[in-house]
């Protein structure tokens, strides 16, 4: 619907005025409206995000172009409410009985395939030997049938180093020190033909520089020395994996993975926060058809936002 | 829109393929009854459907806010059939809160209005701590609900300029004068330029209610 003029002036509709003169419940209800537009002023929830919005920003760290950030500064029931949803998520609630009785009747356990297949098959053949032949064939076809992995993504490593404005604690914090999680960030190159050149993956670690800001909450590893830890294994399959051996070698404690894959003539942008210790994939943000010179600070960007939402 | 073919929503940084696969994968998992699934869902948004049920209905104990919580996730248990990826999982989940919170209170309110003998078997103390519910009845609430997402589609198709001074001056509070410093125009303009967004937002605003009633 488009009832606007370039001046904002305004456009009357006929049909509109016709109808509210012979709908009563409309005509009273447009008169409501009326009255609460008169007293917009008294009505201030009316500009703030839904729940799930600000849900999505705490738990998931989503908001785009940082207006729900923006919106929680100036709005005092947003903020508690962010905070109150913040409060429940570290919880980490967990499902109370009841709940999950009502799940157990609901979905009552189902007999595993294997028994389902023995079941089927013993109804049709009296051999016991040719039952499980049979079966064994069956599960071999659904083995044989099943679509294979597509290729790998590969990490992209750097020498850059981000040693120099600030200090590195190195692995095993000494005594004494703050103790301030520890980050690493890692680039994931997906489905690139041709790949990047070194030149390009350095020039993206640099971009990832952490600001002042961010480093009062963090202790981050330089490239260089997670390029060292990682040595040759690039296959990023199993971000698990990855993180285990960042938090084992170089004690991290959080691993953010930025994958980058073709999107056309532009580039999709991922990122995620990882829990280096359990391994648990957390908040991340994406960013598609992001052109390539913007590449730099939008990661820049969603990387700060992402670290910024984080719950130490 | 068939589950298997949710398109991908452009929302730009908001909402990613992963975000989206991952919110799928996890409906899937609930839908086929993994428990693992429904604790990871349980543990992702109890906090948004708590949140949600407390505001709705209003005044109340915590076991009341407790039990309307699990309600939603029993209601979940069905709701997620219908889940197709036109919204996301936290907006489909909030729109069930909000509906199972509703009859919730439709229910105490018909109790508290016609208490049977047996209304409240072993409550009696927490009925006494109960205040009674502010004037609106559900009914009420739910109009006045309707109005205000009318209100907000209507802001959403003002021109940025009109959004600009109404959000400036009824949310923000700021005077006419310090809106024409931010704006770069005359205070007189300011304020008759918002007198003609209201204008305008009324006149959107019966049109919208003009489509919902012929729909």
């Amino acid at each position: 619907m488009n009832m606007t003029d370039d001046k904002d002036g305004i456009k009357g509709d006929n049909k509109v005025e016709e109808h509210l003169a012979s709908c009563p419940e409309c005509s009273r209800k447009a008169a409501k409206l009326d009255q609460m537009i008169t007293s917009l002023e008294n009505h201030k929830d009316l500009f703030c995000p839904e729940i799930w919005q600000l849900h999505d920003f705490v738990r998931f760290g989503d908001d785009p172009s940082a207006s729900v950030a923006r919106h929680i500064k100036r709005c005092a029931p947003c903020a508690q409410k962010v905070e109150e949803l913040r409060t429940g998520t570290d919880t980490q609630p967990s499902m109370p009985p009841a709940l999950f009785r009502a799940l157990k009747e609901k979905y009552p356990p189902r007999p595993s395939l294997w028994t389902t297949i023995k079941d089927f098959l013993s109804e049709s053949f009296r051999l016991p030997i040719l039952t499980v032949a049979t079966a064994a064939a069956v599960v071999l076809i659904v083995v044989v049938l099943y679509p294979r992995e597509g290729p790998k993504p590969l990490i992209a490593l750097s020498t850059v180093s981000w040693r120099g404005s600030f200090s590195l604690m190195a692995p095993g914090l000494s005594p004494g020190t703050t103790k301030k999680p520890r980050v690493a960030m890692v680039i994931v190159l997906k489905g690139f033909k041709p790949g990047l050149t070194q030149d390009q993956i350095d020039d993206l670690y640099q971009a990832l520089k952490p600001n002042k800001a961010i480093k009062e909450k963090y202790t981050f590893i330089s490239p260089d020395e997670v390029s060292e830890a990682i040595g040759k294994e690039r296959d990023a399959g199993d971000t698990k994996k990855l993180a285990g051996k960042l938090y084992q070698d170089l004690n991290v404690s959080k691993l953010i993975v930025i994958t980058l894959q073709p999107d056309g003539t532009a580039v999709k942008l991922v990122v995620a926060i990882t829990d280096a210790r359990s391994g648990e994939i957390g908040k991340e943000q994406t960013a598609q058809a992001v052109p390539l010179t913007e590449v730099p600070g939008t990661l820049k960007h969603m990387t700060s936002m992402l670290l910024g939402s984080e719950d130490r | 829109m068939p589950f298997s073919r949710c398109l991908n929503r452009s929302r730009g940084i908001v909402m990613g393929d992963r975000k989206q696969d991952r919110e799928r994968d996890l409906v899937e998992r609930c839908r086929s009854g993994s428990p693992d699934a429904w604790q990871e869902l349980y543990r992702d948004y109890s906090t948004l459907v708590r949140s949600v049920v407390k505001d709705r209905l209003g005044k109340t104990t915590e076991q009341d806010i407790q039990d309307a919580t699990q309600d939603v996730f029993v209601e979940l248990m069905e709701a997620l059939k219908r889940f197709d990826c036109s919204y996301g999982l936290s907006q489909f989940i909030c729109g069930v809160a909000k509906r199972s919170a509703r009859a919730d209170r439709r229910r105490r309110f018909a109790l508290k209005r016609n208490p049977g003998p047996d209304a409240f078997p072993d409550r009696d103390v927490e009925r006494e701590n109960i205040a009674p519910d502010p004037p609106p009845s559900p009914e009420e609430d739910v109009e006045l609900e309707e109005l205000k997402n009318l209100l907000r589609k209507g802001l959403t198709e003002l021109s940025a300029r009109c959004r600009d001074i109404i959000h400036y001056r009824d949310f923000q509070e700021l005077s006419y004068g310090e809106i024409a410093k931010i704006l770069g125009d005359t205070e007189n303009t300011i304020t008759v330029t918002r007198k003609r967004c209201m204008e305008q937002l009324s006149t959107i605003c019966h049109a919208l209610l003009r489509e919902e009633c012929t729909r």
